[in-house]
């Protein structure tokens, strides 16, 4: 018998963006493969759609710097405001094993000239409670890569096996 | 423009139902077996498929009411044991709600045991944790009727 783990848990992070420019960042492919994937670091073996529409999907399967071990997400957009609101249900597999299944709400607020993103996950996570935690500190993680991409601090020059990414510009 | 919002709420349902664990997993994951407890006159099927990333789409009207519908994605199935069906409601095109719910079966000497629980995120005013809690159970009864009616399969006590 598997044993599920309910949990919530929320992430905030303010950044010296506006809205407009933290959705695009947070949605866009090119950046999302700089910040999210983190291409370069992470080795990515394949990611399909990324659209931001209701009903659109978003595949990947990936490995960790210097791990051989692959892990999928399969992401859907069940609601999207633009610059304002994004939820998602994804699903995750480490070595073709589910492991959770979760809910994320990405608020978009506006704060003074910046913008505070709160992440909201409701997940249910198969087998390991311990996961709850491990996921709260991967959002985080991401949340702050997300602001070097903003910053213009991601740079990654590497190409990928069904990828070509040769450069990106450091925003000015 | 919308003053936007959210609220996040979690609730819990549990059910014990007479009736085999398999009787039970076939009233979850057979299309026409689950719309019989599922849909009534006003609420019908219009897709469903049992498998991940198979989508359930339903939906109705009350007359003169609004138009609801159901549109969910099956997130992770573990035959027999657990399912997660990820859907959005929406109330004439408006989405209302995104809500996650992990149905678990447990065995038990009088059939089996449901553990429902519905993670969601209430959208811009539009819905309701207490009135969706309410409405899960009403379905749960449909489905605890229909098991009755069909009678109990469970293996017989030898005396």
């Amino acid at each position: 018998m598997t044993s599920v783990t309910h949990a919530t848990f929320c992430v905030e992070r303010v950044y010296d963006a506006a809205p407009a420019r933290v959705f695009h960042a947070f949605t866009d492919k090119e950046a999302r493969s700089r910040w999210f994937f983190q291409v370069g670091a992470w080795t990515l073996h394949r990611h399909s759609g990324g659209e931001t529409a209701v009903g659109a999907a978003e595949s990947s399967a990936f490995s960790p710097p210097g791990a051989d071990v692959v892990i999928t997400n399969d992401s859907l957009y069940m609601d999207v405001v633009p610059n304002e609101r994004l939820v998602f249900a994804y699903q995750m597999t480490v070595a073709g094993k589910p492991i959770s299944a979760s809910l994320a709400t990405v608020e978009f607020r506006a704060q003074g000239q910046g913008t505070r993103v709160v992440f909201t996950e409701q997940g249910a996570y198969f087998d390991d409670p311990g996961q709850v935690a491990g996921r709260e500190e991967g959002t985080r993680e991401l949340l702050e890569a997300l602001a070097a991409e903003l910053e213009g601090r991601v740079r990654i020059r590497v190409p990928q096996p069904d990828r070509t990414i040769e450069s990106y510009e450091t925003p000015a | 423009m919308t003053a936007r919002s959210v609220t996040h709420a979690t609730f819990h349902i549990e059910r014990l139902f007479e009736a085999s664990p398999a009787r039970i997993w076939a009233a979850f994951s057979d299309p026409a077996r689950k719309a019989a407890w599922a849909c009534h006159e006003t609420w019908v099927m219009k897709e469903m498929t049992f498998a991940v990333g198979g989508r359930e789409v339903s939906g109705g009207s009350d007359p003169d009411g609004p138009h609801w519908e159901f549109d969910g994605t099956y997130l992770d199935i573990t035959p027999g044991e657990r399912f997660v069906l990820a859907y959005t409601m929406r109330r004439d095109g408006v989405p209302v709600s995104a809500s996650i719910i992990t149905w678990q079966l447990f065995p038990d000497p009088k059939g089996a045991r449901l553990l429902f629980t519905d993670q969601g995120a209430y959208l811009d005013g539009h819905a309701d944790p207490a009135d969706r809690e309410a409405g899960s159970g009403v379905g749960l009864d449909n489905l605890a009727a229909l098991l009755a009616v069909e009678g109990d399969d469970l293996p017989k006590e030898s005396s």
